[in-house]
């Protein structure tokens, strides 16, 4: 970052390809929704371009960043954009009755195989709701710590709390997970 | 030995590996021997290893390309930096704004336009100027007619003569006045016209060309005037003569006039005759005449100066009037005209070998034997009134100018009887005497 700041364009590239991946999905995972979440993105690092001058070596760049990201976020939720919760196994047109597509069968899976793709697409919609259904506090804390592996003095830093404030909501966020993806318990050891 | 409590707490630091090895050993001994916190442990870290089956996205190239194209902007702003990076920043977003860039625009083309129009003014009077100088340097009448006056003088045709015309002598002036008024190339170049001139006095003609200006002007007037500003008056008269008919007025005008007229090739070719004209006079003896009145300060411009306008000219010269002494040239000229005369002025009078008594005592000579006794009589006048030694020596006792003398007293004793007048020659020697 402070190659960046003194006019070295590949810096900023490097930081880019570095850090957009984790930064978009925790956007992502955040907000539920990919086009709004690439918005984010990308306002996300426009705030770095511009706050490049400012700043300071003392901060910890991916402390910097994802308190910009999650600020955004926070933002965003705020703003009435609130996530909604699908259900994976209810059809998303109600007007089909119970022969429409589900969530379930229409969220994206990389993953390889038929029945593992199978099984692997169901998991990712079951996932995506319950994430959706935690509160902005413990869902923040949860993206940071289970995907961007944050520690928790980082994430209390990032969101302005005391440490042990985080651990309880992570933990009020992994149990209420639990109880969410409590009968795709079996599916996910099926998972390798 | 830990409690199920202490497990609660560190709980999450124990799943996500942030406790320390000692608390780490602790914490599993306690959960290796108590059910219910092995149990919740096992639960979470079900729940964990369910949530690493959720796919990572990739956001779109577009969004990656538009950030590292900000990025480069704010880059080259960086590498500005200092006062010209904040400038940049300051009025980078007014003027990217496309109404600024169409009024800037706006601005250069009617800003280049204009430059064009009024260089294409300038030159194009330019050309009109040289076009209206070469006819005048081509034919001697078209040259000293006078040449168009500059476009920013446009007033100078009304204004008063010249102080060296109002300067003349009576006599001068009866024989030169002007028929008409006196044109304006005759008034005294002003002031700021008169430096330009002296600067210019010994450059060479041809810079002066290059400039294209044109010998009408003022100034280039002056210069080309000076080395025969001072000439006598027939001198003046021919050369005036030279513009013709047309130009009686320029003709009657002083010097000025007549060879302010002249372009800068007629003031060569005049220079080029000035030779010419010195071997005429030898050979004529006496048309230098009214150089004996020019005063101290201007020493005799000399026959050179004199036949400069005379040679190229090519006429015969018209039969002197010594009687009428030439006043103009005791006319006080202007000082810087003095000053600038003065050398010139002096290099012809080097070359002029032959004193102005022995010039008149010639003429005289010449007079009396021709039978002009009044004219040749007046020039003894002169002689002994210029140089007393050599009237005595050589003039008062000139038999011509003595049979002149006698032919006088006798048509003129009756008269002079009358009136107790006296001869010119007996007068001059009885104030001598006195």
């Amino acid at each position: 970052m402070l190659r960046y700041q003194k006019g070295e364009v590949r810096a900023f590239e490097v930081l880019l390809g570095r850090h957009r991946r984790p930064v978009f999905n925790f956007i992502l995972r955040f907000v539920g929704d990919p086009a709004q979440a690439e918005d984010l993105l990308q306002e996300c690092f426009l705030r770095v371009i511009k706050g490049a001058d400012n700043y300071q070596r003392q901060a910890k760049f991916t402390t910097w960043l994802y308190t910009i990201a999650r600020n955004l976020c926070v933002d965003a939720s705020r703003r009435g954009k609130h996530r909604k919760a699908y259900s994976l196994d209810v059809p998303m047109d109600q007007n089909a009755g119970k022969e429409g597509a589900t969530l379930l069968d229409v969220v994206p899976d990389k993953a390889a195989g038929t029945d593992r793709k199978a099984i692997s697409r169901e998991l990712s919609g079951r996932l995506h709701a319950a994430i959706g259904k935690l509160s902005d506090d413990q869902r923040e804390v949860f993206l940071m710590r289970e995907f961007l592996d944050m520690p928790f003095r980082d994430i209390a830093e990032v969101v302005g709390c005391p440490e042990n404030t985080v651990k309880s909501r992570m933990r009020y966020a992994l149990e209420k997970l639990r109880e969410e993806l409590e009968e795709y318990a079996d599916l996910a050891k099926a998972l390798p | 030995m830990m409690q199920c409590r202490d497990i609660d707490e560190l709980l999450m630091d124990f799943l996500y590996q942030e406790l320390d090895a000692e608390k780490t050993e602790a914490f599993r001994s306690h959960v290796d021997s108590c059910a219910r916190c092995g149990q919740e442990i096992a639960s979470l870290s079900r729940t964990r290893q369910a949530l690493q089956a959720l796919p990572e996205a990739e956001p779109s190239p577009a969004v990656t390309a538009r950030l590292l194209h900000e990025a480069g902007k704010r880059a080259v702003r960086a590498e500005s930096g200092g006062l010209l990076g904040w400038l940049h920043r300051l009025i980078g977003p007014v003027v990217a704004h496309p109404a600024w860039a169409a009024a800037a625009s706006l601005i250069l083309v009617a800003g280049v336009a204009g430059f064009l129009s009024l260089r294409g003014k300038v030159t194009g009077q330019a050309q009109e100027v040289a076009v209206e100088s070469a006819p005048a340097a081509m034919s001697a009448p078209a040259a000293a007619a006078p040449a168009p006056p500059p476009r920013d003088r446009p007033a100078a045709t009304e204004e008063p003569r010249p102080a060296e015309v109002r300067d003349l002598g009576e006599g001068a002036r009866a024989d030169y006045a002007p028929k008409v008024p006196a044109p304006a190339v005759a008034q005294p170049p002003p002031a700021k016209a008169k430096e330009k001139a002296r600067a210019s006095l010994d450059s060479d003609p041809a810079d002066r060309r290059r400039l294209g200006r044109t010998a009408s002007t003022e100034e280039d007037l002056k210069l080309s005037a000076k080395p025969a500003e001072r000439k006598s008056a027939p001198a003046k008269k021919e050369a005036a003569n030279l513009a013709g008919d047309d130009f009686g007025g320029v003709a009657a005008a002083p010097p000025p006039p007549a060879e302010a007229s002249q372009p800068r090739d007629l003031e060569k070719k005049s220079e080029v005759a000035a030779s010419e004209g010195e071997r005429e006079q030898a050979a004529a003896g006496g048309k230098g005449q009214r150089l004996e009145d020019a005063p101290a300060k201007e020493p005799p411009a000399g026959p050179a100066s004199t036949l400069s306008a005379r040679g190229y000219a090519g006429a015969p010269e018209p039969s002197p009037a010594p009687s009428a002494p030439p006043p103009q040239t005791q006319a006080p000229a202007p000082a810087q005209t003095k000053s600038l005369a003065q050398n010139a002025d002096e290099v012809q009078s080097k070359q002029t070998k032959e004193p102005p008594e022995q010039e008149l005592f010639r003429l005289a000579q010449k007079q009396a034997t021709s039978g002009l006794c009044v004219e040749a009589l007046g020039n003894r006048d002169k002689i002994a009134r210029m140089n007393a030694e050599f009237y005595r020596k050589r003039v008062a006792g000139d038999p011509s100018l003595r049979a002149c003398e006698e032919q006088q007293q006798r048509s003129k004793r009756p008269a002079r009887q009358k009136d107790g007048l006296r001869a010119p020659a007996e007068a001059v020697e009885t104030q001598k005497a006195n």
